[in-house]
C-alpha cells in the first residue's frame, strides 16, 4: 500500500507539478521498479480516456427555455416582494385574519357554500406555506446584512430550523467567512446543532485550520465534541502540539481529544 | 446582454445578487453542459439529470444572496449540486445505480465518429461505474470537469493534498477494476 | 509697564490654550443613516452622543512639526493621509463617516456625533488604549486587539471581542429586538442593565467565573452561593430574565464576567 505522502507526490507527477529534484529522483526509482512504471503508465492511460468519454447530451434548448420560465416567475415574485416589503409579514397577517373571518361567515351564515369554505382553508393553507418560505429568505438575505447584531438575530432563528442543505450551507458560510468574530462564534454553535448531517462535520473539521480567532477555533473544538467527531482527532492532537497556538487552545484540544476517544 | 458580456462569474454573481436575474443566463450556457454530465456520471438517467441541473440553477437564483465571493463561483455551483443530489436521492430513494446497460450503450451508440477504441471506452465507463460514488465524483471533479484541486478541496471539505490522495486511491480502484474487467 | 507685561503674558498663555486645543468638523450629508467607522490603533477616544447633525473632533495633543527634511512632501500612515489637521483621515460618503488614523503618534480624541448613529471601532495594531463611548442608541460594534472599552449610558446592541482588554457597558435600556453580544479572551466583562430587562441569557466562561445578582431562570441549576452577587453554575449559564425576550450572550475564555442590576 502506498502510502498518503507517497500518493501526493505521484499525483504530482502525473500533472507533470513535482519539483525537478523530486522527478529525478522518481525517475530513477523508476527505471529499476517496473510495478510501479507500469501502474503509473496504466493511470495516465485511465486518466487520458476518461477525457474522451463520449457522453450524451442535453437537450439544452428545452433546458434554456425552463430557466427563462422561471426567470420571469422569479422577476414578477421580486416586484411583488418590494411591493409588500418592509410589512410582509403584518400584511399577510391580516390578509389572514380577514380571510379566516371570511371562512367563519361562509361556515356559520351559508351553510350550502360549504364548497367555497373548503377552497378557502386550501388557500390559507397555501398562503401560510408561502409565509413561511418568504420568511425563511428573508432570514436567509439578512445573513449579508451590514448590521453584526442582525447577522447574529438570523443565526439565532436558522438554529431553530429544521435541518437542510440550505440552512447548512449559509451557516458554513458565515462560520468562514463572516467579518465579525461574534457572528463566526456564533454560526458555528448553531452548527453544532445540525450534527447529525455529515456536511456539518466535515465543515467544522475543514473550517478549524482556517480560523485565526482562538474564539472561533474554541467554539468549533466545542461543536466537534457536542457531536462526537471522532475524525477530527488527528487536526485536534495537531493543535494540541502546535506551540504556535494559545495555551488555552492546545489543552482545550487536547482535553477534547479524550472525550472523543 | 451587453451589460453581461465579458464579466467574470464572479461579477455575474453580484449582478445576480443585486437583481439583474438575467444574468444567470450567461453561466447556465456555460456550465450547464458540464454539471449535466455531472450528473449523469454520477448515475442519474438524462431527464433526471436535466432536472437536476434546472434545480442547481434554481437554487442559485433564489439564494443568489448567499453567495460570498470568498469562494469561486464554480466551487459555490458543485457545492450546490451535491446538495440537490443528496436531496434528490433522500427524495426518491431510487435504485442505487447497479444496472450501468443503459450507459454503457449511449456510450456504444454516440462513438461512432470517434477515432478511439470503442470497446476500450465502454470498459472504461463500466469501471468508472463499478467505482464507489465517492471515488468516481473525485475523478469526474477533478479529472472530467478539470477543477482545481483546493477547489475541489472547498466542495469537499477537505484539505489540498487530502484531495490529491482521494483521487490517487480513486484511480487505484479504477485501474484494478479496469484490468479485472479486461479479463472477464 | 508690569501691567502690561502682565497682560502681555496672559494674552500669550490664552493663546497657546487655543492653540493647544484643535477642532475639526465634517457635517453627515444623509440625516437618514448615520453611521461612523473609526479604524484606529494607539490612540484614546471618547465618544459622546449629542444632538446635531455633524461630526466634530477635538484634541488637545498637538502634532509635532514635520521634520525639515520632509518640506513638500505629505505624511503618510497606513495609506491613510491627514485631512484634518489633526492627524485623521476622515472621509463621509452617504451618511457613512469613516476615520482613519493617519500619524504614528499617540493620540487622544474627544468626538462629539449624533446620538442615533451606528458606530463601528477596528483596532489596527496592538498598542492597547481605552475607549469611551456614551449617551449613544445606534448599533455598536467593536472589534479590539488590547484596547479597553466603556461604554455608558447606551441602548444596545452592542457586538464586540477583545483579545485582552476589558468590557464594561453600563446599559440604561436595552434594545428589545436587536441581540447583544459580547466576547473576551483574557479581559472582564461587566455589565449592568435595567432591572426590569426582559432577556435570553446565554453566559459562558471558560476559565474564568461569572457573578450576577439578577434572578436567573436557569436551565441548569446554580449552587446557591448568595452574598450579593451570586456566582454561576460552573460559570456557564442559559436562562431568562423577567420571562425573557431579547438574546444576551456573553463569553469570556480566561476572564470573570460580571452582570448587575443597574
Amino acid at each position: 500500500m502506498i502510502n498518503d505522502k507517497i500518493a501526493q507526490q505521484l499525483i504530482d507527477y502525473l500533472d507533470g507539478n513535482l519539483s525537478e529534484n523530486a522527478t529525478k529522483a522518481l525517475e530513477t526509482q523508476l527505471a529499476t521498479d517496473a510495478d510501479l512504471r507500469k501502474m503509473l503508465d496504466e493511470m495516465r492511460e485511465l486518466q487520458a480516456n476518461m477525457t474522451h468519454l463520449t457522453l450524451e447530451q442535453p437537450d439544452s434548448k428545452e433546458m434554456t427555455a425552463r430557466l427563462q420560465d422561471f426567470i420571469q416567475t422569479e422577476k414578477k415574485n421580486i416586484s411583488s416582494e418590494v411591493a409588500l416589503q418592509p410589512n410582509t409579514r403584518m400584511r399577510i397577517k391580516e390578509w389572514l385574519l380577514a380571510a379566516a373571518s371570511v371562512v367563519l361567515l361562509l361556515g356559520f351564515g351559508f351553510g350550502w357554500l360549504w364548497k367555497n369554505n373548503r377552497q378557502q382553508a386550501v388557500q390559507i393553507e397555501l398562503l401560510q406555506d408561502e409565509m413561511r418560505i418568504t420568511q425563511r429568505m428573508m432570514v436567509l438575505a439578512t445573513l449579508d446584512k451590514p448590521s453584526a447584531s442582525e447577522r447574529i438575530r438570523a443565526v439565532n432563528v436558522l438554529q431553530k430550523e429544521q435541518a437542510d442543505p440550505e440552512i447548512i450551507n449559509a451557516l458554513v458560510q458565515t462560520m468562514n467567512f463572516d467579518d465579525m468574530t461574534n457572528v463566526r462564534m456564533k454560526a458555528t454553535q448553531a452548527l453544532a446543532k445540525f450534527g447529525n448531517d455529515p456536511a456539518v462535520k466535515t465543515a467544522l473539521i475543514h473550517s478549524l485550520p482556517q480560523q485565526e480567532s482562538p474564539e472561533v477555533q474554541i467554539a468549533i473544538i466545542e461543536a466537534l465534541v457536542e457531536i462526537g467527531v471522532k475524525d477530527a482527532v488527528p487536526i485536534l492532537r495537531e493543535f494540541s502540539l502546535d506551540q504556535g497556538r494559545q495555551d488555552f487552545v492546545r489543552q482545550k484540544a487536547a482535553s477534547s481529544i479524550q472525550k472523543l476517544i | 446582454m451587453q451589460l453581461f458580456s465579458n464579466k467574470t462569474d464572479e461579477e455575474l454573481m453580484a449582478l445576480l445578487s443585486s437583481g439583474h436575474l438575467d444574468a444567470v443566463s450567461i453561466l447556465f450556457k456555460k456550465y450547464h453542459v458540464q454539471l449535466f454530465h455531472f450528473f449523469l456520471k454520477m448515475g442519474n438517467n438524462k431527464p433526471n439529470s436535466e432536472d437536476l441541473v434546472q434545480a442547481v440553477f434554481e437554487r442559485i437564483i433564489r439564494y443568489r444572496h448567499t453567495y460570498k465571493t470568498s469562494m469561486t463561483f464554480r466551487t459555490w455551483m458543485y457545492q450546490i449540486a451535491r446538495n440537490v443530489r443528496a436531496d434528490d436521492y433522500y427524495k426518491q430513494k431510487p435504485e442505487v445505480p447497479t444496472d450501468f446497460s443503459v450507459s454503457s450503450e449511449h456510450a456504444i451508440a454516440d462513438h461512432h465518429s470517434g477515432g478511439y477504441d470503442e470497446i476500450l471506452l465502454v470498459q472504461m465507463e463500466k469501471a468508472l461505474n463499478y467505482l464507489p460514488s465517492e471515488q468516481r465524483e473525485v475523478l469526474l471533479l477533478t479529472r472530467y470537469q478539470q477543477l482545481k484541486y483546493a477547489e475541489v478541496g472547498a466542495i469537499l471539505g477537505c484539505t489540498e493534498n487530502a484531495v490529491k490522495v482521494k483521487v490517487f486511491r480513486a484511480l487505484e480502484q479504477l485501474r484494478s477494476i479496469y484490468f479485472k474487467l479486461e479479463k472477464l | 509697564m508690569k501691567q502690561i507685561l502682565l497682560m502681555i503674558g496672559i494674552f500669550v498663555a490664552s493663546m497657546q490654550g487655543t492653540f493647544a486645543q484643535k477642532t475639526f468638523s465634517k457635517a453627515f450629508s444623509s440625516s437618514a443613516k448615520q453611521k461612523i467607522i473609526l479604524k484606529v490603533g494607539k490612540c484614546d477616544f471618547e465618544i459622546a452622543g449629542s444632538t446635531g447633525n455633524e461630526l466634530k473632533v477635538t484634541t488637545d495633543k498637538e502634532l509635532p512639526p514635520p521634520p525639515e527634511r520632509a518640506k513638500g512632501l505629505k505624511p503618510m500612515y497606513n495609506n491613510a493621509t491627514d485631512n484634518t489637521g489633526i492627524g485623521l483621515d476622515i472621509q463621509e460618503a452617504g451618511g457613512v463617516m469613516t476615520i482613519r488614523k493617519a500619524t504614528s503618534q499617540k493620540m487622544a480624541y474627544k468626538l462629539t456625533v449624533p446620538a442615533g448613529a451606528d458606530i463601528t471601532i477596528k483596532e489596527d495594531g496592538w498598542d492597547g488604549k481605552i475607549i469611551k463611548i456614551k449617551d449613544i442608541s445606534g448599533e455598536i460594534e467593536v472589534e479590539l486587539t488590547n484596547s479597553s472599552i466603556e461604554l455608558e449610558n447606551v441602548t444596545g446592541p452592542v457586538v464586540g471581542n477583545t483579545l485582552n482588554g476589558n468590557f464594561d457597558i453600563k446599559f440604561t435600556k436595552m434594545n428589545t429586538q436587536k441581540p447583544t453580544d459580547i466576547s473576551t479572551i483574557n479581559g472582564h466583562i461587566d455589565i449592568s442593565m435595567p432591572v426590569d430587562t426582559k432577556a435570553n441569557l446565554d453566559i459562558t466562561t471558560m476559565n474564568g467565573e461569572s457573578f450576577t445578582d439578577f434572578d436567573i431562570k436557569e436551565e441548569q441549576e446554580d449552587n446557591g452561593r448568595s452574598n450579593g452577587l451570586k456566582e454561576l453554575s460552573g460559570g456557564d449559564v442559559t436562562g431568562t430574565i423577567n420571562g425573557g425576550g431579547v438574546a444576551i450572550s456573553l463569553n469570556s475564555i480566561n476572564g470573570n464576567i460580571y452582570l448587575r442590576k443597574k
